[in-house]
């Protein structure tokens, strides 16, 4: 058998899905891609890092957007208020 | 909702992204947010992962075409700044298919990828408002023609 031909390739890439759900290192993805924002410091929109580390720890799902003037609008899915998240996150930062 | 399906998110964002580990996580912010704002039109007539295989797919298009304007991804390669995933081995004959999955006219090249993530022709019709028929068409059309172009590409 051809083990590089087009008909073992179809079938890999039929399995990725199923790889990545196995590989991914979903847990620290939301974490790490926002401590990559606050290395780089110049994403076009940054995950504010202590507001995902409390999505994390809270299971609330939290945006941290940085508008034009640099404000910091934060989106929560529900359930929690923008206050709450900022008061955990500050626990974690203090604790880091 | 995003907990239980980061990893399609992450599968999609790394497909459109031919496995470059930088753009992938650039694109997994995109598709997120994009998936907050649009949260308000899933009505859950569709299943959840359909939805959200939709709205990825959208913004990785909207994505490509807003790099277009920018030098390519093999340009970046061509010096020496690719990353490949880590973990994920990628041989020379894998990356040729998901080129040329990649080259495939837009909505073909969804359509392809959806198949071979598993979903079915009635969900892959939802997603592109083809009927199944024209989907089972289309991807018996796309996959000849993708077998034609690799075996080419093989032999030069």
């Amino acid at each position: 058998m051809n083990t590089n031909g087009f008909d073992i390739q179809w079938q890999k890439r039929e399995n990725a899905l199923n790889e990545a759900q196995n590989s991914v290192p979903c847990d620290d993805v939301i974490l790490s891609m926002a401590k990559k924002a606050q290395r780089q410091g110049k994403a076009k929109r940054l995950w504010v890092p202590y507001a995902a580390a409390a999505c994390l720890l809270s299971g609330v799902i939290v945006y941290g957007l940085t508008l034009p003037n640099n404000e910091v609008k934060f989106l929560c899915n529900s359930g929690c208020s923008a206050q709450d998240v900022i008061i955990s996150a500050n626990k974690i930062v203090n604790q880091e | 909702m995003l907990l239980r399906n980061k990893a399609l998110i992450w599968h999609i964002c790394s497909d459109y992204s031919l496995g470059k580990a930088w753009k992938v996580e650039d694109c997994m912010q995109e598709v997120i947010v994009s998936l907050w704002r649009y949260f308000d039109t899933f009505e859950g007539r569709s299943s959840e992962r359909t939805w959200i295989y939709r709205v990825a797919t959208n913004t990785m298009l909207m994505l490509r075409r807003k790099d277009s304007r920018y030098p390519t991804t093999e340009q970046i390669e061509a010096h020496g700044e690719l990353n490949n995933m880590s973990g994920e081995a990628i041989d020379d004959n894998c990356q040729l298919l998901r080129q040329l999955i990649s080259g495939l006219p837009e909505e073909n090249g969804m359509i392809i990828r959806a198949h071979l993530d598993g979903f079915s022709y009635k969900e892959i019709a939802e997603m592109t408002d083809l009927t199944e028929g024209a989907v089972a068409m289309r991807i018996a059309r796309t996959k000849q023609q993708l077998k034609e172009l690799f075996e080419k590409e093989i032999q030069k």
